[in-house]
């Protein structure tokens, strides 16, 4: 009689903590994250508004706040409201810095350490990948700048810039870890996941690393051009060239400063690599002229589906874990035009494929992710195993099929970024323009009014969202 | 049954003194007490930087050879900010500029109140309230003959579980008509962060 009490309370332990873990455990454990976002993305994309004082409002104070957060201040960024955004973004930021100084072993480290070792890694709360973070502070900048808070953009580009070293130094640790512990549990690499992860190389191929981006470099380099520190610009544009060298618009601004700074050497070599003389003279500055910088960013940056893999497990049968990839025909990008009185000002060259970005970091991730689900295999069959000891057949089978349920994969990533950025950047003579924006993927034009000043800067900002495009022109 | 009575009661002791553990505090600090809680920029090294800067300028042989027989009027420059923190630098000019006029060796232009002074110097020419005899002139105020900037940097190094955050504060403050720099110094803070192993 005793011993079936203990059986009973033991269980009882087992399944009060399932509880529990499930019930504190964030909002995409049970249900795929890309659901939860699918109404942003649609508002997005039909311009059918959402009010965001109601939506995803819990979910923004949940474990994944870092995620939600990131949702809803791009969301508004896009729509244009600015104060909502940034107070999201901020909120997004303080919480990586809390993790990121909080103790190595923690309580609630270990806590969903164990929820991830039992469940899936939906209870791990979201941390921000590398290129997730980097952007955060960009969009960050980007709101400081339409505020015209240009010393509040210099505090952000700067810490995006931080942030690209810090995830390299992050991203080399974590591998290490990753191998570390796949040799003390004597993990093998599995093929069958390997082959997974190796159809995603030709979107990951584009980029070194997911970290680095030349799109954030190149907006810092403006934003230190406007904060009239041309050498620091200069130092970005360069970074963004060697990430992106193709983009003619990068080449003509390092060029541009390095004659302007006189770097004699780096001028010659640039010379020799980009041979494109016109570029220089009409980059000249006159008294009556102004410059206009375009930010195009279009689409939504693919979604993470799952992949059940059945492996083999060394006590026998086989036990099903759950993979996050990405399954996408790869579209390519289109650059937006812009005319003036129907006469062409100047065509959007790609400098960021963020859907590479994205793609790359879930295979630096891979190794890590296999690790993770391949000792929780082995821990979820070796609980199944104990309940057919102790609870006969029927408690194996309650434990198989909480495994086959609680076993989904992590899709979450910040899904409201752009697929990709394109930058356009020209002088024009000082005046009114009422400039037409056209893009193959919309219906008819968009009219955008910006005022060229002497000297000054006008950033128009472009987002295209399935038909939809959503404009803001901010002048300096 | 006994037994687990006992069990019960302890588990609910327990309980209740991780509770009272968690109760908020209040309580008043020293404006000035240089304990460092954050690798932030904090209130503790605003103080610190004022103080530095204030002392070594009023005490630099020339500058005290120059205010023993005049107070020269000053006018100060927005601090640049190029470190990766939003502060607030308004605060530090405005905590360096009282002290500096409470030293009584110079006298400030405040160029933050152009607007309003104007506003106020047409209504006493125009609204025809103001006794004309001693209404405000425009065009008599004192031009500023030195010029009081400030640049703010931080370097932000990380190995291992340590981060260590240097900042630096220079002031310098140029004389307008002769361009000559009349005086400069900085102010490093360098603050050293562990992380933890074991926490909440």
């Amino acid at each position: 009689m005793s011993k079936l009490l203990n059986i009973l309370y033991r269980q009882g332990v087992t399944l009060a903590v399932l509880l529990t873990i499930s019930g504190c455990a964030s909002t995409s454990t049970f249900s795929a994250y890309p659901n939860k976002i699918k109404p942003l993305i649609s508002s997005l994309s039909s311009r059918v508004p959402i009010d965001l004082s109601e939506h995803l409002l819990s979910e923004s104070k949940s474990n994944d706040l870092i995620l939600y957060n990131m949702e809803r201040g791009r969301f508004a960024q896009v729509t244009g409201i600015s104060d909502i955004s940034m107070s999201g973004f901020n909120t997004s930021m303080e919480k990586i810095r809390e993790n990121d100084e909080k103790a190595l072993i923690s309580a609630s480290g270990i806590g969903a350490g164990f929820a991830a070792t039992m469940v899936n890694d939906n209870a791990i709360p979201y941390e921000g990948d590398g290129y997730e973070r980097v952007l955060l502070h960009h969009y960050q900048a980007l709101n400081y700048l339409k505020k015209k808070d240009l010393e509040g953009a210099g505090v952000e580009v700067r810490r995006a810039n931080a942030e690209q070293m810090d995830a390299m130094k992050r991203f080399e640790k974590d591998i290490d870890k990753a191998q570390e512990e796949a040799e003390k549990k004597k993990v093998r690499s599995n093929s069958r996941i390997d082959s997974q992860y190796a159809q995603m190389d030709e979107i990951a191929g584009r980029v070194k690393n997911s970290f680095q981006n030349a799109y954030t470099f190149y907006v810092s380099g403006f934003i230190y051009e406007l904060l009239q520190q041309p050498n620091d610009a200069y130092i970005d544009y360069k970074k963004a060239l060697e990430i992106y060298p193709e983009n003619r618009y990068v080449q003509k601004d390092v060029l541009r400063l390095a004659a302007k700074l006189e770097m004699r050497e780096d001028l010659e070599e640039l010379n020799r690599r980009f041979p494109i003389k016109s570029l220089l003279t009409d980059s000249k500055t006159d008294v009556n002229t102004g410059e206009i910088l375009v930010l195009f960013e279009e689409g939504f940056v693919p979604q993470k589906r799952e992949v059940k893999i059945p492996i083999p497990i060394s006590r026998g049968g086989l036990i099903s874990i759950a993979f996050p990839v990405y399954k996408e025909k790869w579209s390519v990008q289109v650059p937006l035009q812009i005319f003036n009185n129907n006469e062409l000002i100047g065509s959007t060259d790609p400098i960021c494929d963020i859907r590479a970005l994205a793609v790359k970091a879930l295979k630096e991730k891979a190794p890590v992710i296999a690790t993770r689900q391949i000792v929780r295999a082995i821990a979820k069959a070796a609980a199944a195993a104990a309940a057919k000891q102790n609870l006969g057949e029927l408690g194996q089978l309650a434990v198989s099929v909480w495994n086959l349920v609680s076993e989904n994969a992590d899709l979450r990533s910040w899904l409201t970024l752009p697929a990709n950025a394109q930058i356009l950047r020209a002088t024009l003579p000082v005046g009114d323009y009422k400039l037409a924006l056209q893009h193959p993927m919309t219906l008819g034009t968009t009219y955008v009014d910006v005022k060229i000043t002497t000297g000054g800067k006008s950033v128009l900002q472009v987002v295209r969202t399935g038909q939809q495009i959503y404009s803001s022109v901010t002048q300096f | 049954m006994i037994k687990e009575m006992k069990l019960l009661f302890a588990v609910v002791a327990v309980g209740a003194l991780t509770l009272s553990g968690c109760a908020s505090t209040i309580q008043y600090g020293d404006a000035g007490s240089a304990k460092p809680i954050s690798k932030d920029f904090g209130s503790s090294d605003l103080q610190q930087i004022a103080e530095a800067m204030v002392d070594s300028m009023i005490t630099f042989p020339p500058m005290v050879e120059l205010t023993s027989t005049q107070r020269p009027v000053v006018s100060v420059d927005k601090v640049k900010n190029k470190t990766m923190q939003h502060i607030d630098t308004e605060s530090i000019t405005d905590s360096v500029r009282s002290r500096l006029l409470r030293s009584g060796k110079f006298r400030f232009v405040d160029r933050t109140t152009d607007a309003q002074t104007v506003e106020e110097l047409k209504s006493q020419q125009e609204s025809g309230l103001v006794d004309k005899k001693n209404a405000v002139q425009f065009g008599q105020q004192l031009g500023a003959e030195f010029l009081l900037t400030a640049n703010f940097s931080e370097i932000r190094q990380q190995a291992g579980n340590t981060t260590d955050v240097y900042y630096k504060f220079t002031m310098s403050l140029k004389n307008l008509k002769t361009g000559i720099l009349e005086w400069s110094d900085e102010k490093e803070i360098r603050k050293v962060f562990t992380r933890g192993t074991f926490g909440g």
